[in-house]
């Protein structure tokens, strides 16, 4: 029950959004799309509803804003940097991650892959590593490159949705 | 000079070329002339009376000018493309429907979608491109949309999940061939019924609005507090539901082919 109350009022609130008005006719048209797809998405989306808390969705928020006004300026500065001196290594890399849920995993690759000079090339959920291709590749042990990759995705990631 | 270099120069300069070309093309009015400023008398017309609440004698009772000439002042013009998709679906699926090995397809074959990240991402996203397209069709007659944008943005969705998934995952939430076929069976009688509708009065077929040689009342616009905009939102519904469901019939019949034919075409 507390996830399909919770989906409703995420997609009640992305269908106001969308149209950009509040009328009683968007709110009932509204409620209506978003109770029907609440009930069909709600299994599909949410595996345990205990872990939806409003702690979570603040840092989700906090996690949100670092990332796109320190991490994301950060790494294109360093990428401008090396575009104008030429100064690169290209390669692949292996990096390990400790995750547990399929939403940490995919948060995680997309902060990689966004910010310029690492993108995800494949993901082994067996041994539980990314592969991902570095502009600059510093070292090649996975546990270094974590450090230098994607530790903070990580420690964030779970405490969001592990 | 190798041919590698040679080759690139010439495109370089031959891309330069068709630039310049198409650039005093453009500038010295070659593609046509510039639209003007002022409204020619017909859209005077429809600006002037899809949403006139002080003179309804030719409103159509919804303010999206667009929405009103496609379902009311020229209501044929939609009917028969509806009717044109209807018909090129009916046939490709006559064409694609014999050649589908359906014994093949009982057993799932080695098909495991793309990695965790594209199949969590795509769950994601079609969920909200599905919520959009009701968006869009469900305002088609207060702001641009409609039944047939709708529809197409919704068989996005499918669309996404068979690539990011499989085309039995799909299966198993429930897009299934005969199903969408029924499900734009309703969608065409929900055409057939509302535009039919007026007939009983004495109207036209398609009648929105109450016109001075007719009885017909007109479909309400208002509802208590909900704004419905006449028989628009009817008919955007079910050209909703009409659209989605024979872009989903192509999707669906074209990767079932694509399965089942798998072996023999090596």
């Amino acid at each position: 029950m507390k996830k399909q109350a919770i989906l409703f009022t995420l997609y009640l609130l992305a269908y106001l959004l969308i149209s950009g008005s509040v009328s009683l006719t968007d709110l009932f048209f509204g409620a209506i799309v978003a109770f029907i797809l609440s009930i069909i998405t709600c299994n599909y989306l949410v595996k345990d509803e205990t872990k939806l808390s409003l702690t979570r969705l603040l840092r989700l928020i906090k996690y949100l804003l670092v990332y796109i006004f320190v991490i994301e300026p950060r790494a294109h500065l360093d990428v401008i940097k090396r575009i104008i001196t030429s100064e690169y290594k290209p390669g692949i890399v292996e990096v390990p991650y400790y995750v547990v849920s399929d939403y940490s995993k995919t948060l995680i690759a997309h902060s990689i892959t966004n910010t310029p000079g690492t993108v995800v090339v494949s993901i082994n959920d067996q041994e539980k590593k990314f592969y991902v291709h570095w502009i600059n590749v510093k070292t090649v042990e996975p546990l270094k490159c974590r450090a230098y990759i994607s530790q903070y995705f990580e420690e964030n990631a779970s405490k969001i949705f592990d | 000079m190798n041919r590698n270099t040679l080759s690139g120069v010439i495109i370089f300069v031959s891309s330069l070329i068709l630039f310049v070309i198409l650039s005093y093309i453009a500038v010295t009015g070659g593609v046509g002339k510039h639209p003007s400023e002022e409204i020619n008398s017909l859209g005077q017309f429809f600006v002037n009376n899809s949403y006139n609440v002080f003179n309804k004698t030719f409103w159509a009772g919804s303010p999206e000018a667009v929405t009103s000439i496609l379902w009311d002042y020229r209501g044929f013009d939609t009917i028969f493309e509806t009717t044109v998709l209807f018909i090129s679906i009916g046939g490709a699926l006559v064409l694609a429907y014999k050649k589908i090995n359906w014994d093949k397809l009982i057993t799932p074959l080695s098909d495991k979608g793309l990695t965790l990240i594209v199949k969590t991402s795509v769950k994601i996203i079609s969920s909200i491109v599905v919520l959009l397209s009701l968006n869009l069709a469900l305002r088609g007659y207060i702001s641009p949309g409609g039944g047939f944008a709708g529809g197409s943005a919704y068989s996005i969705a499918p669309l996404l999940l068979i690539s990011g998934l499989s085309i039995y995952y799909i299966t198993r939430l429930g897009y299934k061939l005969h199903k969408m076929i029924n499900i734009r069976t309703i969608g065409l009688l929900g055409l057939s019924i509302v535009s039919l509708i007026p007939l009983i009065w004495f109207g036209y077929i398609l009648q929105n609005q109450s016109k001075p040689s007719t009885v017909f009342p007109g479909y309400p616009v208002y509802i208590g507090p909900l704004y419905l905009g006449g028989s628009l939102i009817y008919l955007n519904i079910s050209e909703f539901l009409v659209v989605s469901t024979e872009f989903i019939i192509i999707f669906l019949a074209m990767f079932l082919l694509l399965k089942s034919t798998k072996g023999e075409a090596e």
